[in-house]
């Protein structure tokens, strides 16, 4: 048998001993930065103001949380079409856990969100510091972008909510990053966060709809594969 | 026509699943893998499209051993045993292998490494033994930045840089052009930087005498590592001790903002209302 082993480098560095909370105190009477949630926060707040609240570490201001809200319900749609929704149906179909079907369309929408925010990363430049026109990779291609664009004007418009981008004929993600970077989210990850919070509800709506074990009514070959070697 | 007929097919070179054998990177599977190739052949085949001569997979195999250091402290493997702590192994390591993609420890760092050395062995050409060509190859390179594969935490030096030379030397690949190539950059670092290299660096240059490209490396190694999370997700699993599912209060601090009210909370006080939505 093997003598117990000597110290270690984890044993022997330096490390904090307690862990940090910087956003949650713990205990039974918690608070999110620094307001009571069962005593104020859940009295006073809705879901949108405390998901606002949690990623900036500030309440709402103004308009922002109803155009927050605007914002997300524009982005909730996550079609089958999509791969996280497509994703989370094929976990539900091979009768994963919940948790993993759960887990499988937060992990495919975090992705969607990162590189759409990625592939924004000019824009996101331009709204901290707009000067000039903005980057005309935000533009709109389609008439149906435009609609849509019109469409989340027309929603925003009761709010008041300032988002100048919104005059320049953008795209419809460019104006919904445009939105949620009004609403306070100015940093890209909080940006992605809220993008995968408005948009699991729908993806896991598609995954529960299906029939775990039904393999014959999944379309195996959409879209079709070829082997090559 | 079917549907997705209409569709153009994605082109695939991995598999294709036949009646009597499968197609599996070009090869047949059960006729001309099974019961020839090793776990880390099909692991090479798969990543790097190839199949290894058996001397090269014992390198893998090597480089899985010398990295398998899974002290459950070790912070990815940490958070594996919290996931786990609810009871699914499987689960957990699924959650461990998402903390490593482009993070600065474990074996996506190797890539970098890896593409350091490439570039200086670009530099140097055929003079990997001419030492000065190679210090002024690699501190052009690196500026006065910190290099990738460079550098020690808590300890004066990488044991595991240590073992994986042993295992090298054993097969007789010390001499090879990228470990080579190591050798003479870490005594360049070591006398003008008072820096030594790390196992990551042992590991990018041990794929790249495997013909391993840099964006192969960080891939290959998570999954040559896995055996750190299986371990602690197994056993973290199976232990699901209470105290990591939720630490006891006292041994967290809250450095936040301080308590404070609400705006509807003080509107809702002045005006004596229980609700101010």
């Amino acid at each position: 048998m093997k003598p117990p082993p000597a110290p270690g480098p984890l044993d022997e560095a330096p490390c904090a001993e307690r862990l940090a909370a910087h956003a949650v105190t713990p205990g039974i009477a918690p608070r999110l930065h620094g307001y009571d949630v069962e005593g104020d926060l859940a009295r006073h707040y809705g879901l949108s103001e405390m998901v606002l609240l949690a990623l900036t570490g500030e309440l709402p201001q103004g308009a922002a949380a109803r155009a927050f809200e605007v914002a997300a319900a524009f982005l909730a749609p996550a079609s089958v079409a999509e791969a996280p929704a497509h994703a989370a149906v094929l976990a539900r179909l091979c009768r994963a856990r919940q948790s993993g079907v759960t887990g499988i369309a937060s992990i495919a929408l975090a992705e969607e969100a990162h590189t759409l925010v990625a592939e924004h990363a000019a824009l996101l430049e331009w709204l901290r510091t707009p000067s000039g026109p903005a980057p005309a990779t935000c533009r709109s291609t389609t008439q149906d972008e435009r609609r849509s664009v019109a469409r989340l004007r027309e929603a925003l418009e009761p709010t008041g909510l300032s988002v100048p981008l919104l005059a320049e004929d953008p795209g419809r993600i460019p104006a919904l990053i445009a939105v949620l970077h009004a609403c306070g989210l100015d940093r890209k990850d909080q940006i992605e966060i809220a993008m995968v919070l408005a948009r699991l509800p729908a993806a896991m709506a598609e995954a529960s709809a299906v029939r775990p074990g039904r393999f014959r009514d999944y379309p195996t070959n959409l879209p079709p594969f070829r082997y090559e070697e | 026509m079917q549907a997705g007929a209409r569709l153009p097919p994605i082109v695939t070179r991995v598999a294709h699943a036949g009646h009597d054998d499968h197609r599996f990177c070009g090869f047949l599977l059960f006729e001309e893998l099974a019961g020839r190739e090793p776990c880390a052949g099909l692991l090479a085949l798969s990543i790097l499209g190839r199949r290894l001569p058996p001397e090269e997979c014992a390198v893998l195999d090597d480089l899985a051993a010398v990295t398998s250091v899974a002290d459950p402290r070790i912070w990815p493997l940490k958070l594996t045993r919290l996931v786990a702590e609810f009871g699914s192994a499987q689960t957990a390591v699924a959650a461990g292998n998402l903390s490593l993609e482009g993070a600065i420890i474990g074996p996506w760092v190797c890539e970098d490494a890896a593409t350091l050395l490439l570039q200086i062995g670009a530099d140097v050409g055929d003079r990997v033994d001419d030492e000065e060509v190679v210090r002024r190859a690699l501190l052009d390179r690196i500026g006065v930045s910190h290099p990738p594969g460079w550098g020690v935490p808590f300890r004066e030096a990488d044991e595991r840089l240590a073992a994986l030379r042993i295992c090298l030397e054993r097969r007789g690949r010390t001499g090879l052009r990228a470990w080579s190539l190591l050798e003479a950059c870490t005594r360049v670092l070591r006398r003008e930087r008072k820096l030594e290299p790390n196992i990551t660096l042992g590991v990018a240059a041990a794929c790249l005498d495997l013909g391993a490209p840099p964006n192969s490396i960080g891939i290959l190694m998570t999954v040559l590592v896995q055996t750190v999370f299986v371990a602690n997700a197994v056993e973290a699993a199976r232990q699901a001790p209470t105290v990591l599912r939720r630490l006891p209060d006292h041994v967290i601090s809250y450095v936040g903002k301080p308590p404070r009210t609400s705006p509807r909370a003080q509107a809702a006080a002045r005006a004596g209302q229980t609700s101010t939505r």
